[in-house]
């Protein structure tokens, strides 16, 4: 440990402790702005420059370590004159649109400029002209005249995501921020540099000019779209969610968030949000009042009934759900409706803190960058920065990235192959990994049930810590799966009820939060079981093609303006907490589920016994679905995941491609950049080839992008006539 | 004092820049006679003998440069810094274009004394004829054995490779070189690591200037206790000045360091007719100003810090009454704007504002508030940067306004120059 | 890309095969043969060397030798920084105004010739001092300056100056 005094008071620290870190830790604040805990310091901004004894010059905090007997001054006149001068020198060439900008009332520089700056300015010169309102892609806005150059944003794409594309060009006074001409900045994760911007420099699409600071209140709340869970502050204003920064929680999401978690609010006030109950009445759905549609969802749900979905709703929710089902005589509830098997892992359920500690990964038909983004982040942290785990990722179409060795195979024989490898057979770089006596993370996208019983034998089989994350569910399936929204023993899972529904052997179904017509997979099954099904009952947020086709449609607050837990990927409950006010008299999902049990209950005592069920929950082995086989796969994408429509994020979904590896198009005749259409029976979509090494061959891969699921395994490709 | 042609003892032998005449006259004598006779170390012992300081601007002893290299087995890099930008400054270039063998032996001896596999020059980028020269120079060396696979038939082996940069002044910041030889934008790096223990890829890397290299070969060949011998006791040996400005006969000189500044004025001919010293600017417009007072001054490295300014790189430009000290403080306050890399913010924001001033005020229009706005500013940006060429872009103003004040302010009351603008011609 | 270019690249990687050293030697090979860093040079750079287009922008807009727009044949570069102000730069850049309608910016309009005005070119003792595509001419009183360019437009090559 090393001991060192600042402004006279002592302070002990790890060695190469920075002087900025030990400061903090006696509590005393040093400004900065190109300074960002998770990134290497590169000391350019000098706002933090201190007096450091014995040395001549001042020094920057943010970039000087400890040594044994320093003396530092924050204090010290000629410190105070280096900040004054640094915030005049950044205000001098400053556009003086404060009142306008976005950043005004919670801006550091403009804080900082008050609490250290000159008072006046002394520049009296005409000031630098630059972009104002700058395009850096779909959701940031640059304005080049009020960017003080900290480089935050660049070395964040560079140093945290590993994909420079955005960058700083000229050099000295005419320095600015931007990205390669006639490129757009689409990364996943280009909305943390927003947040970061210490002025109003960078801003987001949506949020540009929607409120100012002092207007808004900032609510607690969970992100919905994927199982990670990140933390979010919902910026409100007049009871409408305005922005999502991130809460930063250091064991899950370290302050980081992706576009899909910072944007994906739109849903909240689309266009699609239903407002109000909705019955069949003359073959139109209508508005009626809840207890007319309480009381028709309760009459029509009897018999044999499929309560489909589930993964979305809160913990509380899921447990009313589940009770209802319990109560139901022959009613089988399933959350798995996307062709999931788990949420929770077979054995050794992880921690995403176990990415930090691992030597390797192993990413099982995982695609973590897509599914659970800020998982990726974690581990690319480790890879670039930390322990450089070595990522091993196998499955018929692998994520390229990470991995350094990567093992395709033919869709099903996942198990075989990692069996064979825990034998010491087949991929040397695989086999090494399931063998490796270093910690092992592995990612599994939860799907393909022979793989369950494989992942729990290697880890059963494994010396060294071994931890599994899947990252395959919704954001609260492992909610839905404690909760024990899955089939019995004997029981048919969501795929055989579709089956069982589509032969019309269903009294009713009960479709909770999910477009099933969009998440199902195999073409037309779902549509059959619509259709054929007498009584069908949605409980959702927004209107869908499903919604569209029921008989009874109960409006659901959403995330934010309901009171609700999330488990995330690694069994941890958070609390969210209503931010906005809801679309006109949708209510509480679990005030639904109590109103259709009749039951008379409070939101806490709910609460109480879901969450101590969740404690007492198994990583019981669900009912086994059909093991997959197909030639066509259906993979995620990242702006599709959630289903829900999404206004902010519409112009970042990508083209629709069918990939798939150079042998196979050369089998078939195609090529890469081709447009082509994809044909099962009725149902055909256009797409474009995009060959890829990192597809198994003779193997078809689509988004889950609408409609994709009415495509069957057996989907076949014409070549269209090229247009001239 | 006279010169004392040490370095460019051979400079205007005619066809020196090919090998044959090279040898002819010595050359690459010493690289053979050391690697067969000499350890690394007695060369490294040469250079720390002979107190030789680098000519690059900063005066670092060499010797003790190469001491630094950690002996952890990893690889050693040596980099020739041919950046040569300082305005005012034109002595690398003049020993690129002349003496091309005597660089890549200076280089040859320094890698050998460092044990470098491999050694690097980086020319800048401008120097196209340089370029070409050092290709031939090195090739012909190569093929003659001075360079490659085993070295004057001895065990030691070195690969030198040229690499022109683009044009940027501050790549001549041994760290910002270092990142523009990677193929970078060239910004200064965070030192600590310093070069020798964290230079190019990573490696342990020694930096030095072309003078500093070439300097070597007489240091090697005479021994260094001869070339301390010359100079003063601080500043020992000969030094190359680059003599420019309002003289008759410009031109680089070489001259025993503290040598008084007026034999440098009279051995380049002295001023034009008609004229009378008003100035100079003694290191290249890094260094701030002298006045008449000075004429004598030693030209060394701690008797030019003594007065307030400084030696750098030896560039001497000498200004006549002729000169407006606003325009010609103004122009290089440009250049210090247009070549500030831009990462920190005293200097990116500094050196914009401060030539905005200075721009004003050339053109009549300001107040004295404007002078002691000026002068704040060169001491906000002085010391408070991220590299040394904060210190440098502000030194020739803030001087200027000490020495001339009077001249700012006849800018004021004249609205404009009050001197005609007349030029040396 | 021609198959010669591309040749050239790949040996200068090999030259250079440590982090993206190649970079900066490559981008003075595609200028060279494509006359300034087209757009096309930019990608091109990318791909040789797995860097976004973006990182390469970077570096490009950071040197000034590398030219974002077509220059004239003959590139002029005419220092006019502290030694060469002091020895006429102000008359010869005027001269070439006047007697050659050179001013910096883009190209004569018969594309043979463009002037820049850069900072110090390293040879205070020679001034003025130009270069023509790089290549130095020293002590350029307007007399010198219209031989030298009467030169280049009758189709000489500039050869520059030896000191
Ligand atoms: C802004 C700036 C520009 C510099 N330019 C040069 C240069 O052109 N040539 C050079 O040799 N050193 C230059 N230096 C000094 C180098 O950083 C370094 O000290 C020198 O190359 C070391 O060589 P030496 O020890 O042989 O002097 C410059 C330094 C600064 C701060
Ligand atoms: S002082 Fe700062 S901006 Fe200026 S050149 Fe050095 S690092 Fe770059
Ligand atoms: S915070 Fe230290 S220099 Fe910017």
């Amino acid at each position: 440990m090393i001991n060192l005094s600042i402004d006279g008071r002592s302070v002990e620290v790890e060695p190469g402790t920075l002087v900025i870190e030990a400061a903090k830790k006696l509590g005393i604040t040093i400004p900065v702005f190109c300074y960002h805990p998770r990134m290497k310091p590169v000391a350019a901004c000098r706002m933090c420059l201190v007096g450091i004894e014995k040395m001549g010059k001042l020094q920057p905090a943010c970039a000087t370590p400890v040594a044994e007997g320093m003396v530092v001054h924050t204090q010290r006149p000629d410190v105070q004159k280096a900040q004054a001068g640094v915030l005049e020198f950044l205000l001098a060439q400053h556009p003086l649109d404060c009142p306008i900008c976005d950043k005004g009332g919670e801006c550091p520089l403009q804080d900082q400029s008050f609490a250290y700056g000159p008072g006046a300015t002394r520049f009296a010169e005409p000031k630098r002209h630059l972009h104002k309102a700058w395009t850096l892609g779909p959701m940031v806005v640059l304005d080049q005249e009020r960017c003080v150059q900290c480089q935050r944003c660049t070395r964040f794409m560079e140093e945290i995501v590993g994909d420079p594309v955005l960058v700083l060009k000229e050099r000295g006074a005419k320095s600015v921020v931007d990205v390669a001409d006639g490129k757009a900045l689409t990364s996943v994760f280009s909305g943390n540099t927003i947040e970061m911007c210490p002025v109003g420099a960078l801003t987001s699409h949506p949020y540009r000019f929607r409120a100012r600071p002092w207007d808004i209140v900032q609510v607690s709340s969970v992100c919905p779209h994927c199982p990670v869970g990140c933390n979010l502050t919902a910026t409100v204003r007049d009871g409408r969610v305005m922005r999502m920064l991130s809460r930063e929680n250091e064991q899950l999401d370290q302050g980081w968030l992706c576009d899909r978690g910072r944007f994906g609010y739109g849903f909240l006030t689309a266009p699609a949000r239903i407002s109000s109950p909705l019955i069949r009445r003359d073959g139109q759905l209508v508005p009626c009042t809840w207890d007319e549609a309480i009381s028709a969802a309760r009459s029509g749900l009897e018999g044999a009934i499929g309560i489909l979905g589930g993964g979305r709703l809160s913990l509380e929710a899921q447990y009313l759900l589940a009770r209802f089902r319990d109560r139901t005589d022959g009613a089988v509830a399933d959350w798995r409706v996307g062709g999931q098997h788990t949420a929770l892992a077979p054995a050794g359920q992880g921690r995403l803190t176990d990415l930090d500690q691992a030597g390797v990964v192993l990413m099982i038909e995982s695609d973590p960058k897509t599914e659970t983004p800020v998982a990726w982040l974690r581990l690319r942290q480790n890879v670039a920065h930390g322990r450089h785990a070595r990522v091993v990722a196998i499955g018929p179409r692998t994520e390229e990235g990470l991995a350094s060795a990567e093992v395709l195979y033919r869709p099903g024989e996942g198990a075989s192959v990692l069996e064979a490898a825990v034998a010491g057979k087949g991929d040397p770089a695989l086999v090494a990994a399931v063998g490796s006596e270093e910690p092992l993370v592995v990612f599994w996208n939860g799907y393909d049930p022979l793989l369950y019983a494989a992942i729990a034998k290697l880890v059963e089989g494994r010396q060294a810590k071994t931890s599994v994350l899947v990252t395959g569910a919704d954001a609260n399936g492992f909610g839905a799966q404690a909760m024990g929204l899955v089939p019995k023993a004997g029981e048919l899972p969501a795929s055989g009820l579709l089956d069982a529904a589509a032969r019309g052997e269903l009294d009713g179904l009960l479709v909770v939060g999910t477009d099933l017509l969009r998440v199902a997979p195999a073409g037309g099954q779902a549509a059959a079981a619509l259709e054929r099904t007498s009584f069908v009952v949605v409980a959702d947020v927004v209107m869908s093609d499903t919604a569209e086709l029921a008989d009874v449609v109960l409006p659901l607050a959403a995330f934010a303006e309901a009171d609700g837990v999330f488990v995330n990927m690694e069994g941890l409950s958070q609390v969210f907490e209503p931010a906005a006010t809801t679309a006109g008299v949708s209510r509480p999902d679990w005030e639904v589920f109590a109103q259709l049990l009749g039951d008379e209950v409070t939101l806490a005592e709910v609460r109480d016994q879901a969450l101590a069920a969740l404690g007492s929950a198994k990583a019981t082995q669900p009912v086994a679905q059909g093991a997959a086989s197909q030639t066509l796969l259906r993979w995620p994408t990242l702006y599709y995941r959630g289903v829900t429509p999404e206004p902010h994020l519409d112009s970042l979904v990508p083209d629709q491609v069918v990939e798939m590896a150079a042998k196979t198009a050369r089998a078939l005749g195609v090529e890469d950049g081709e447009d082509v259409a994809l044909v099962d029976g009725e149902t055909e979509i256009s797409v474009r080839v995009a060959v890829s090494s990192h597809v198994v061959d003779d193997c078809l891969v689509v988004g889950d992008w609408p409609g994709s699921s009415r495509l069957g395994a057996g989907a076949t490709i014409v070549v269209r006539e090229r247009s001239v | 004092m006279n010169e004392s042609k040490v370095l460019l003892a051979h400079a205007d032998v005619k066809g020196i820049e090919t090998l044959s005449v090279y040898e002819r006259h010595g050359g690459y004598a010493t690289l053979k006679r050391a690697l067969t006779e000499m350890t690394p170390a007695d060369v490294v012992q040469a250079v720390l003998d002979s107190g030789l300081r680098g000519r690059g601007g900063a005066g670092f002893p060499t010797g003790r440069k190469w001491s630094f290299l950690p002996n952890d087995g990893r690889e050693r890099l040596l980099v020739c810094n041919a950046d040569e930008g300082e305005p005012g400054t034109f002595k690398d270039h003049f020993l690129i274009h002349r003496l091309p063998h005597l660089l890549v032996e200076g280089m040859t001896l320094a890698s050998y004394a460092i044990g470098a596999p491999r050694a690097y020059i980086y020319l800048r980028g401008e120097f196209l004829q340089g370029y070409e020269l050092l290709e031939q120079a090195i090739a012909e060396a190569t093929a003659a054995g001075y360079l490659g696979q085993h070295v004057c038939g001895t065990d030691y082996s070195l690969e030198l490779k040229l690499y022109r940069g683009a044009g940027a002044y501050i790549c001549g910041e041994e760290t910002a070189l270092l990142d523009s030889l990677e193929g970078r934008r060239g910004i200064p790096r965070m030192k600590p690591p310093f070069p020798a223990t964290a230079g190019l890829y990573g490696l342990p890397t020694v930096v030095n200037n072309v003078e500093t290299l070439c300097a070597v070969v007489p240091i090697v060949e005479h021994g260094g206790e001869w070339f301390k011998a010359m100079g003063t006791e601080k500043s020992p040996g000969t030094k190359i000045y680059s003599m420019s400005g309002a003289l008759k006969r410009p031109g680089n000189y070489e001259f025993e360091m503290g040598v008084p500044l007026s034999d440098l004025i009279e051995a380049a001919g002295g001023l034009m007719a008609g004229r009378t010293f008003k100035a100079v600017v003694p290191g290249g417009a890094s260094a701030a100003y002298l006045t008449g007072e000075h004429i004598d001054i030693a030209m060394d490295y701690d008797t030019l810090a003594q007065a307030g300014t400084m030696l750098g790189s030896g560039g001497v430009i000498v200004l006549d009454d002729t000169v407006c000290i606003v325009s010609f403080t103004r122009r290089a306050m440009e250049f210090f704007r247009h070549e500030s890399c831009g990462k920190c913010t005293p200097c990116r924001e500094g050196t914009l504002w401060m030539d905005q001033v200075l721009t004003r005020l050339e053109e009549g229009i300001g107040t004295e508030a404007d002078l002691d706005l000026l002068l704040d500013l060169a001491d906000n940006i002085g010391g408070r940067t991220f590299c040394a060429f904060g210190d440098a872009a502000v030194a020739m103003v803030a001087s200027s306004v000490r020495l001339f004040r009077q001249e700012y302010i006849a800018h004021f009351t004249h609205q404009g120059c009050p001197l005609q603008k007349e030029r040396v011609g | 890309m021609t198959e010669a270019l591309r040749e050239r690249c790949e040996a200068i990687k090999a030259t250079y095969p440590e982090a993206q050293s190649a970079l900066i030697p490559i981008l003075h090979a595609l200028q060279d043969s494509y006359g300034y860093v087209t757009p096309q040079a930019v990608e091109e750079a990318a791909e040789l060397m797995a860097m976004t287009t973006a990182e390469v922008e970077g570096v490009v807009s950071f040197y000034t030798l590398f030219h974002r727009k077509a220059t004239g044949r003959y590139h002029i570069q005419v220092c006019d920084n502290l030694a060469c102000q002091l020895r006429g730069t102000d008359e010869l850049l005027a001269h070439l105004k006047e007697k050659w309608q050179l001013e910096p910016g883009g190209p004569s309009p018969d594309g043979i010739f463009s002037l820049e005005r850069v900072e110090c070119l390293a040879a205070c003792g020679y001034a003025p001092v130009a270069q023509v595509n790089l290549r130095y001419y020293y002590h350029l009183t307007p007399e010198k300056a219209d031989q030298v360019l009467s030169g280049l437009a009758d189709g000489e090559e500039a050869r520059g100056e030896r000191i």
